[in-house]
């Protein structure tokens, strides 16, 4: 967990008391839902400063395109999708790191806005569920919280939503933890054996 | 330097043109109008599933901008970029409304390093076919010239496959077959049950199971199941003119090489009658020059040789070099693709397989074969596709997330099955390739025009592919069956050809017997131009065998004193 570079927060700042500064970053965003948890943070003073910047860039972390807000909430997202348990999860994985990367070399601006919605539905789901932000929510009701939009969103064919949990499973699955020791992963098989007992494998084959 | 050949291009064809011809003693130069690609140092195929770049994902803007045609490969990703060519660059022209898609690389080795590797012999029923039918003009071989030449190239190239008796799929020089799946092995078994006369085999693939000496000589070793052939293969295992027959060709000490250098026209010599050299353009820059030499093999695929020999206009032949017939450039073929059908395959869950075996099962053909009634169509169609478990790419659609979700996905799915067909097209002569009259490429050389559609016939393939697909599906008690919706448009079968087709009569086809053009007997085009129907086989094999024919009747007219 490379977390030190993003601005010096720790993993335990950016899970907790850094949602002060994020609501108020996210307020130049321009990003509708995240924007609404910024409200909450209005007599903040950071987030009054903040205001005053006008462009969107200037609030982003060079080199980044997620928020310090938008890129917590992608770390807890990816988290609840992909947890750690006796195998490690999405964050130690680097998923959110990898999208954010992604997002500035791979995806178009009709790309970022699919994943920027996406967050923001989740978002918003969690204030007007909870009345508060999602990253403000404890994390057994993030999870429920997570959980019942899944279930929605897929039902729904929500495009940002499938996006996004798509591509954090598959960044998690490719990754050399999610690859080598989540599942199987043997790059140079050697011979072809074409039936052979699922207990001699034992879990999925990575690629 | 003095040159007895020159060979335009570098891949299926062109490497076999120049290792036969090497190999029989003659001085050969190999133009290829790409880049050089190093084997082995070129490609990605080391690079752990981690370690690729955005895990495979070009970058939107570089697609929509570079790659607006050849994204529609479903071989390219970020690996692999640089084996296809930047459609800004290379653009060309359809008509309003009959897309065609022309996926193709500019590079040593060419289209041999990406193709998907089925090699299936045509058999004495494809070419008969327009004879018998009245499509086109008659083949003016048969099988029987061919069949010692198939087993010529299927002996170097390393064929893997199952000999299985059939008059319409010929058997071959094959190194043991790849194993089907225990879900494909039962499919086979229910499906050969329920519909008699239909057959179902393991793809017969260009990868060495067994190398034999010669293919070691050449570096080449066995498949190493890792699937990743549309990387490049540093191993040698799937064959491409890198890790076969350029080399080949190189150890004779007879082969040059010139990279870069774009094919403009054949130089027609009227004093002999002959084609003289060729007149290339440099990629960087831009000038022109002339190789000269004493016979001319056009590899440059169906759609880049015609149009290098329609540029070649002289007082003699003032609508392309050989084209006295008008056929060249008409009769553009590709295979219908994109016929599609899947769903879940039931049971089997205490089962799964060990390696990623690169290619999957194939049903030849087995409708209007000789004796059985015909259907309201002509010709027919193969299917190809494959069963294997699904495995944690299910997760994005599927409900659920966190621990569950990542137990579920510790383990694999349901079997998956999925069907695909591969039509013939047959010879039309409004399917054709053009020069655009006033536009050119950057490097001055008329853009090409591709106006291609199908006919009634490819549809009704479609349909009955379509349905025979569904159908079987279904008698094997596959669940949730979706079906694909219209076929892809000509061209994503990447399987080109006709457009310089071979036939009896100098009057309406532009090559003979021995892919030699009517009106220049030393110029001969031997890639999938020469095809006179498409069968619906995959073709490259058959333009392997076409090409060492050829460039070995070349050789001997060649030492006769002929040419």
């Amino acid at each position: 967990m490379s977390i030190s570079r993003y601005s010096g927060f720790s993993r335990r700042q950016l899970l907790s008391g850094g949602a002060r500064i994020a609501g108020g970053i996210a307020v130049g965003g321009g990003l509708a839902a995240c924007a609404d948890s910024a409200g909450q943070e209005a007599s903040d003073g950071l987030a009054a400063r903040l205001d005053t910047l006008t462009t969107r860039d200037a609030l982003r972390r060079p080199g980044h395109f997620f928020s310090i807000a938008q890129f917590r909430l992608l770390e807890r997202i990816s988290d609840l999708i992909m947890p750690e348990t006796d195998t490690p999860g999405a964050l130690a994985a680097g998923v959110p790191q990898l999208i954010d990367r992604m997002m500035v070399t791979w995806a178009l601006p009709e790309t970022r806005s699919d994943w920027l919605a996406g967050l923001a539905a989740i978002d918003a789901r969690a204030r007007r569920e909870h009345g508060v932000a999602f990253a403000r929510l404890e994390p057994d009701t993030q999870f429920d919280v997570l959980s019942r939009h899944d279930g929605e969103a897929l039902s729904a064919s929500d495009r940002a939503y499938r996006q996004m949990k798509s591509t954090i499973v598959e960044a998690y699955y490719c990754s050399e933890p999610g690859a080598t020791e989540e599942l199987r992963y043997d790059p140079v098989p050697g011979p072809y054996r074409g039936c052979v007992p699922f207990d001699e494998i034992g879990r999925t084959w990575a690629t | 330097m003095e040159f007895d050949a020159i060979v335009v291009g570098s891949g299926m064809s062109g490497g076999w043109a120049a290792k036969e011809l090497c190999e029989r003693g003659l001085k050969v130069l190999v133009i290829e109008r790409g880049q050089h690609v190093e084997h082995g140092a070129d490609y990605n195929d080391m690079q752990e599933v981690w370690e690729v770049e955005n895990r495979g994902r070009i970058p939107e803007a570089e697609l929509d901008e570079h790659y607006q045609v050849q994204r529609g490969c479903y071989a390219m990703n970020t690996a692999n970029k640089h084996l296809f060519v930047k459609d800004s660059d290379h653009p060309y022209e359809t008509p309003e409304g009959k897309p065609f898609a022309w996926l193709r690389g500019y590079h040593l080795g060419g289209r041999s390093l990406l193709w998907a590797r089925h090699s299936y012999r045509l058999s004495e029923m494809d070419f008969e076919a327009n004879k018998k039918d009245g499509h086109g003009v008659d083949w003016p071989i048969r099988y029987g010239d061919l069949a010692p030449w198939y087993d010529h190239v299927e002996r170097f190239a390393g064929i893997t496959g199952e000999k299985m008796g059939l008059d319409h799929l010929p058997d071959g020089e094959f190194q043991p077959a790849m194993a089907l799946n225990c879900a494909e092995s039962e499919f086979k078994a229910h499906l050969e049950q329920t519909y008699p006369g239909r057959t179902l085999l393991m793809g017969r693939i260009a990868h060495l199971t067994q190398p034999t000496e010669e293919q070691q000589s050449l570096g080449r070793g066995s498949c190493q199941y890792r699937d990743l052939c549309y990387r490049g293969c540093s191993f040698g295992a799937y064959f491409s003119a890198l890790s076969a027959t350029l080399p080949a060709a190189e150890r004779t000490g007879n082969l040059t090489i010139v990279t870069d250098a774009i094919g403009h026209s054949v130089v027609y010599d009227p004093a002999t009658g002959k084609a003289s050299g060729v007149r290339v353009i440099d990629y960087h820059t831009k000038e022109g020059r002339t190789y000269t030499a004493r016979m001319v093999f056009l590899c440059a695929s169906a759609i880049g040789s015609a149009l290098v020999m329609l540029n070649s206009t002289s007082e003699r032949f003032p609508n392309g070099i050989a084209n006295r017939s008008g056929a060249l450039g008409r009769h553009l073929m590709d295979h219908i693709s994109g016929i599609r059908a899947g769903g879940i395959y039931p049971g089997h869950e205490d089962q799964y397989y060990s390696g990623k075996r690169p290619g999957g099962i194939y049903i030849p053909r087995y409708r209007n074969l000789p004796g059985q009634e015909q259907e309201e169509f002509v010709r027919g169609f193969g299917i190809q596709g494959g069963i294997g478990r699904m495995n944690w790419t299910r997760g994005g659609g599927e409900p659920g997330v966190g621990v569950d979700l990542k137990e579920k996905l510790h383990m694999p799915g349901p079997w998956r099955i999925g069907l695909s067909g591969f039509g013939e097209m047959l010879p039309d002569p409004n399917n054709r390739v053009t020069l655009h009259p006033t536009k050119v490429d950057k490097w001055g050389i008329p853009l090409p025009v591709i106006d291609c559609a199908y006919g009634e016939n490819e549809m009704k393939i479609v349909e009955r592919c379509k349905a025979d697909i569904v159908a079987m599906l279904e008698s094997a008690g596959v669940q949730n069956i979706e079906v694909g919706g219209d076929p892809a448009p000509p061209g994503y079968g990447i399987h080109e050809m006709g457009t310089a087709r071979m036939g009896r009569d100098p009057s309406t086809s532009v090559l003979n017997g021995w892919n030699q053009a009517h009106d220049v007997p030393n110029l001969f085009v031997t890639d999938g131009a020469c095809m006179t129907s498409s069968a619906c086989q995959n073709p490259s094999l058959t333009y392997m065998a076409v090409t060492a024919r050829a460039a070995n009747h070349a050789a001997d007219l060649l030492q006769e004193g002929v040419l």
